[in-house]
């Protein structure tokens, strides 16, 4: 290998001031590589041709070369290896030698325009950060289709001039999954738009020749020469970037931060949430999204989480159009997605489309992956706690697959691992999906997704708890026209907890709780002109719930059987939404959302006075309704107005207004999510949460858009919100208005994040400053919380600083560091103690009047790949790592007990130590 | 639940609780803490008077003292509870009617005035069985039934005493001067008798947990719940055992209160606590109605139930003392080395009859009074 600096090779140029061009300069040269550094390629040069080549590697840094070279002479070849790179070539055949270098050619001779290719322009543009060679991809096999001009439409039939629309799949070569948020565009436009979360997308413009450059996340980037006599389809199959390190393309089309009319939307791949260290090393999505800025938890043993100041039962989590109510599993130590069948997350905190609607505070949506339309694939994994399994293919090829995932513990051992006295104990979960597309021809499709979840779990306590999720969601996708797109959903979803003892014959028990709801809905986009999209629909859901239902176990038991009446209602809701392009820079997207919400009998609902209290005393009287009749109304319009400026390519600004209803509460007591919450819809005496928010961000993309940063603010009220009353009894209780009371919340907050995509070392760095605060003044509520001022609500830590890091060293080892810092989360504690019944007691005021300490954690993670041959039956991977490496004993929680007559105050931490984890997975 | 949390702990092998200390806050202004209910039975009547303190206050109990304390009834009718010790207020047997309403007034030395609602009395009924299971801890349960299925919510206090004996006797003690320094060993008495007065004692013990129940969810009010725990081969059951159990009716609120009080301030420190909140009793300042006032008056009578457990009424109990004698010479060296020791019986004699060596074990396995009383309770059967 030589090196030689320019300042050389600039000398050599005035000795070779006689040489001549000579066209059959040496043998021909055959050579297909792929990816490859330019050592390597060089070296094959150089013994095919037996050319030197004098050039600095440095210059190459890390470019990565894929070319096919047929039986072609040298500078055929060269030029074919360079062309469209900043690197120029010369020649020199009588000394065979061959200099390379950056920005300038060598000139080896006057004018004589030795390889008139060599000389041509020279004001190239700028290379990219990360250097950006896509054009050489005309090379490979698929050039012939990237250069090949399709017409659509007919000639004869196009009339005058006139917009067209196109309209198309992206899907994967390999596989045949649909691309999600591929991106089309026109290039030296503003003209483009990226695919639904089918691989569909629709595009409006004039008639005439374009080309489409296509480019999508873990893609190839390709592109199409259409020329368009009137509307028409196109269908497009992408490659899959199996390295995708040094072969990201960067480049304006990437910015759909800065220019999507949304904002407060955040979006994670499956491969961003790999790359997160989790406690038990298995990728967990609901951690992953507490990464990004807004979004908090209690606590780590909790799955809920909570959005900008919202509760967490103001997160609408979806699975493919399935409401999840219960998204943990074991304590929350385990979110229920099987990360093998996620493809992707996204989170809407500001900006809810329209087309979402009954909670206040974000919409979680989490989609699944097609199943591979081509072969039968797979991958399991193995942890510590868990495993899962997956396989996919087709059914019938190109038309019909399937996927199907499984997770479930083995928790048996390390139970058998305790001593004598916890023999008892068991916990156990699995989950299991199932998704299946089909494609009946060009304009049906048909998507199935089945889910089921299973946790039960008794820890050497006679009381064993146990719930379950189950969803079965059937979607139609029709598109009428390029211009019109359809989608009919229904489903069922249904939560069910059960609580059951036996070890007392008198008191053996079991306690059923379940939400049950019917829900359908039809979804359109109509891709008006290329400034107009609209989207409108109507939704409608049917509620049962049985919100108790106790009764006893065995002859022995003298437990009564008690049932809280079933209740039932419907919600259903119609929107209209319109995105408007009106200039390029300025982008709008106006909707509304009517939603009309009934309260159902059979039902006897508690009668109140006005004005007093809601309580047991006050009750005057219990009025019955029949099957069918209509209890209880509300409704109301919701807003969603959102619109983006583009000052600059990189940099915009965008503002929203929302707001949003909720007819179903989860009522809890607890600081986290426990099994044992229970769900109530809206009646008479409980009113539905209402809240609004307003926000204003600002969005800049840096080193050609390879760095995302944001700034967001937000302010956000919220009425009805329901807290507890003190003392209160959430279960078994059918006059549950008596124990809550109605709350005002308001919510603020900044959130900061940059982010880095791409690149060797990516991740993002967030800080969010955030308060929600709740009063609750109405004195006619009996009891005046805090006096009425306002108090922090349980969830509410100013401070949150996350960052998440991964660096790859190569293609197959990557580390990966987060680090997560916020402040305690507020507790009410003891201001004094008193003795009573024998025993010092802790003596409780102000809620919510004191913090636990602050949180901090660091984890690491290590992951190390396989080979990454494309040809082989598998491919393996481990994750080994640390969780909270820094061993700090983070307070989950801090409690004040009387202990043998004395009140003693215990922090509690969930991982109080540091917990090295590995996982093993495998793929074929 | 917390037992979930600690199996939980050792599940995870991770979690792991740490003492903490509270942040001062402010002292609660004295907060009255009234205990106690009125006796409608007959029986005493009770009511202590206390002052809630902060909780980095070390003191004792802050007892409120030289109060005016009444039993008022609706009729007008009132009974004056006069200060019986340090802040207990007591009458021995209210004559109580009926069919009329009972509170309790309170005024202070300050001249504040405190009173509770009105209640009518709610008869307690009798505690059926104390009954034990032991497989090899002993569980105890209490039984009751109202034939009359109206009582549904029950307080109960135990207060257990056990009989226990002095691993070894002593006929020994150390010689001391005047400085109090060891000089030497001796026989207690002249007529080398051992010592009976530290060899059999008692203890008494008082639960100090709120222990309630209910069977508003049963079809019938009857109750079999837990309500002491003796674990295995403890010394409690090593010569005989005794427990009273004293039982309360309570009505819905005073319940529903105590079952507050004991969330609170007892079942803490799960995964899934509920959040502490603000304790509202029957007991109002009359002055200002937002004041806290600790407590909830209730009018009920007592019963209460003894049983005794003999170490041969169970199975395979293997109380062992636990205790070892160590051979000590008998000269001032040894003696003073071994002296956090207690002497117990002579081992070797010289040929004189002089003590040559001696037997010594650790001060608790020899002398009962260091963990209890050498004073038999009245109701002792033996």
């Amino acid at each position: 290998m030589r090196r030689l600096s320019l300042i050389m090779a600039l000398g050599l140029l005035l000795m070779a001031g006689r040489s001549t061009a000579q066209r059959t300069i040496s043998n021909p040269i055959n050579l297909i590589v792929s990816d490859t550094a330019i050592d390597v390629i060089i070296q094959e040069f150089e013994r095919q041709s037996g050319y030197h080549f004098y050039y600095d590697r440095s210059q190459f840094d890390s470019l990565r070369f894929s070319i096919v070279i047929n039986n072609q002479p040298l500078d055929k070849a060269l030029e074919q290896t360079f062309n469209n790179t900043p690197f120029h070539f010369t020649v020199m055949p009588d000394r065979q030698w061959v200099f390379l270098t950056k920005g300038a050619s060598i000139k080896t001779s006057l004018p004589d325009n030795f390889f008139a290719r060599a000389a041509k322009d020279t004001a190239r543009r700028d290379v990219a950060a990360v250097p950006d060679y896509g054009d050489k991809k005309k090379v490979r096999a698929d050039a012939s289709i990237e250069n090949k001009l399709f017409e659509i439409g007919s000639k004869n039939n196009s009339g005058g001039p006139g917009t067209v629309t196109i309209a198309g799949h992206i899907r994967n070569l390999k596989s045949g999954e649909p691309i999600v948020g591929a991106t089309v565009s026109i290039p030296n436009t503003s003209i483009g738009t990226a695919t639904d979360q089918y691989g569909y997308f629709s595009l409006t413009i004039p008639k005439g020749r374009y080309v489409l450059n296509i480019q999508g996340i873990g893609m190839k980037d390709t592109r199409r020469q259409v020329m368009l006599y009137t509307g028409g389809k196109l269908d497009v199959d992408m490659e899959e970037r199996v390295v995708s390190l040094k072969e990201v393309i960067v480049s304006a089309q990437k910015v759909a931060n800065v220019r999507n009319v949304q904002m407060g939307t955040e979006r994670l791949t499956i491969r961003a949430i790999k790359q997160i260290p989790t406690a038990f090393g298995e990728a967990d999505i609901i951690r992953a999204v507490l990464t990004l800025p807004g979004v908090k938890s209690v606590g780590e043993a909790s799955t809920g989480f909570n959005v900008r100041g919202g509760s967490a039962d103001q997160n609408l989590i979806l699975f493919n159009d399935a409401t999840i109510y219960n998204p943990s599993h074991f304590f929350g130590f385990f979110s229920a997605f099987n990360p093998d069948i996620v493809k992707d997350v996204e989170l809407y905190k500001s900006s809810i489309p329209a087309k979402y609607g009954g909670r206040l505070s974000s919409v979680l949506d989490i989609s699944s992956r097609e199943g591979n339309k081509k072969e039968i694939t797979g991958s399991a994994g193995l942890g510590l706690i868990t495993s899962r399994f997956n396989i996919e293919g087709p059914i019938q090829k190109d038309k019909t697959s399937f996927i199907l995932g499984a997770r479930t513990t083995y928790a048996k051992w390390l139970l058998n691992l305790l001593p004598d006295e916890y023999e008892n104990s068991k916990a156990s979960f699995y989950d299991v999906n199932l998704h299946i597309s089909h494609q009946f021809n060009n304009k049906n499709n048909l998507y199935v997704t089945g889910y089921t979840s299973k946790d039960r779990f008794n820890l050497n306590n006679d009381t064993t708890y146990g719930y379950n999720n189950s969803n079965v969601v059937v979607k139609w996708k029709h598109i009428f026209n390029n211009k019109l797109t359809g989608f009919l959903t229904a489903g069922y979803d249904r939560y069910a907890y059960h609580i059951q003892s036996e070890k007392n014959e008198i008191n053996a028990y079991k306690l059923n709780f379940d939400i049950n709801q019917l829900n359908a809905k039809a979804d359109f986009t109509w891709y008006l002109t290329p400034a107009h999209t609209l989207d409108f629909g109507a939704s409608t859901i049917r509620y049962k719930l049985n919100p108790g239902n106790y009764g006893p176990i065995g002859k022995e038991s003298l437990i009564v059987a008690d049932d809280v009446a079933a209740e039932q209602a419907q919600e259903s809701a119609i929107y209209l939404s319109e995105k408007w392009n009106v200039t390029p820079e300025l982008s709008v997207q106006a909707g509304a959302r009517f939603s009309y919400f009934q309260y159902l009998g059979p039902g006897n609902i508690n009668q109140y006075p006005k004005g007093l209290p809601k309580n047991e005393d006050n009750i005057t009287g219990v009025k019955t309704y029949g099957k069918g009749d209509v209890i209880q109304t509300y409704n109301g319009p919701e807003w969603r107005v959102s619109a983006r400026y583009l000052v600059t390519p990189t940099f915009s600004v965008k503002a929203g207004y929302n707001t949003q209803r909720q007819y179903i509460h989860m009522l809890s007591n607890t600081t986290a999510i426990s099994p044992t919450d229970i769900w109530k819809l809206s009646d008479p005496n409980i009113k539905p949460q209402y809240g609004d928010q307003v926000s204003l961000g600002l969005y800049k993309n840096l080193r050609s858009n390879s760095i995302e940063t944001s700034v967001e603010v937000y302010y956000k009220r919220i009425k009805n919100y329901l807290d507890y009353k003190s003392g209160a009894n959430l279960v078994m209780n059918d006059h549950i208005e008596t124990d809550v009371i109605g709350t005002k919340g308001k919510a603020y907050g900044l959130e900061l994040m940059i982010k880095k995509q791409n690149g060797k070392l990516n991740g993002w760095i967030s800080y969010t400053y955030s308060r929600i605060l709740l009063t609750m003044d109405d004195s006619t509520s009996g009891e005046l919380l805090n006096g009425g001022k306002e108090y922090p609500a349980n969830y509410d830590k100013p401070h949150d600083f996350t960052m998440v890091g991964n660096y790859r060293f190569t293609h197959r080892f990557s580390i990966s560091l987060n680090a997560t810092y916020s402040t305690g989360r507020p507790i009410t504690v003891p201001i004094g103690r008193y003795y009573y019944g024998g025993s010092w007691r802790a003596l409780y005021a102000d809620r919510n009047a004191y913090r636990i300490p602050d949180y901090f954690r660091t984890d690491f993670a290590m992951i190390l790949e396989g080979n990454h041959k494309v040809k082989q039956k598998f491919h393996n991977s481990w994750t080994f790592g640390l969780y909270n490496i820094t061993g700090r004993k983070n307070p989950y929680s801090v409690y004040f007990t009387s202990e043998n007559g004395r009140v003693n105050g215990y922090k509690l931490s969930i991982f109080g130590n540091i917990i090295p984890f590995i996982n093993y997975n495998i793929r074929f | 639940m917390k037992k979930l949390f600690y199996s939980c702990l050792v599940l995870l092998t991770l979690g792991c609780k740490q003492r903490f200390d509270p942040p001062v806050t402010a002292p609660p202004n004295g907060y009255l803490v009234v205990d106690g209910i009125i006796n409608s039975g007959g029986g005493p009547t009770n009511i202590r008077l206390s002052r809630a303190i902060s909780l980095s206050d070390t003191s004792r109990i802050k007892y409120e003292r030289n109060a005016v304390v009444r039993v008022e009834g609706d009729n007008n009718s009132f009974y004056v509870l006069p200060e019986s010790s340090q802040g207990l207020y007591s009458a021995a047997g209210l004559p109580l009617a009926n069919n009329v309403k009972y509170r309790l007034y309170v005024r202070t030395t300050e001249g504040k005035e405190y009173t509770s609602d009105y209640t009518t009395a709610i008869k307690t009924p009798a505690i059926d069985d104390i009954r034990w299971e032991q497989p090899e801890d002993l569980q105890l349960y209490i039984n009751t039934h109202d034939p009359q299925n109206k009582t549904r919510y029950y307080r109960w206090e135990w207060e257990e005493t056990w009989e226990f004996h002095s691993a070894y006797t002593t006929t020994l003690k150390y010689l001391r001067n005047s400085f109090g320094e060891i000089t030497g060993i001796d026989y207690l008495y002249p007529n080398m008798m051992y010592d009976t007065m530290n060899y059999i004692c008692w203890k008494t013990e008082y639960s100090t947990n709120l222990l309630i129940g209910s069977s508003a969810k049963l079809s019938k009010d009857s109750i079999d719940l837990p309500i002491h725990f003796i674990p295995h081969a403890s010394e409690k059951v090593s010569q005989l055992y005794s427990i009273l159990v004293r039982q309360y009716a309570l009505s819905k609120a005073g319940y529903e209160f105590l079952q507050k009080m004991k969330k609170n301030t007892e079942q803490t420190g799960t995964l899934f606590d509920a959040q502490p909140s603000e304790l509202k009793g029957n007991i109002h300042a009359n002055s200002n109605p937002n004041e806290i006032v600790i407590g909830y008056v209730e009018v009920c009578d007592m019963q209460e139930k003894r049983i005794f457990i003999k170490p041969s009424d169970l199975l395979a109990w293997g109380y062992r003392t636990g205790c070892m004698e160590l051979k000590v010479p008998n000269n001032v060296d040894s003696i003073r080395a071994y002296s956090y020791l207690h002497p117990t019986n002579v081992a070797e004699l010289t040929p004189r009859g002089d003590i040559a060596s001696f037997y010594a074990a650790d001060v608790s396995c020899v002398l009962c009074t260091q963990r209890g009383v050498h004073i038999k309770p009245p109701f002792w059967p033996r």
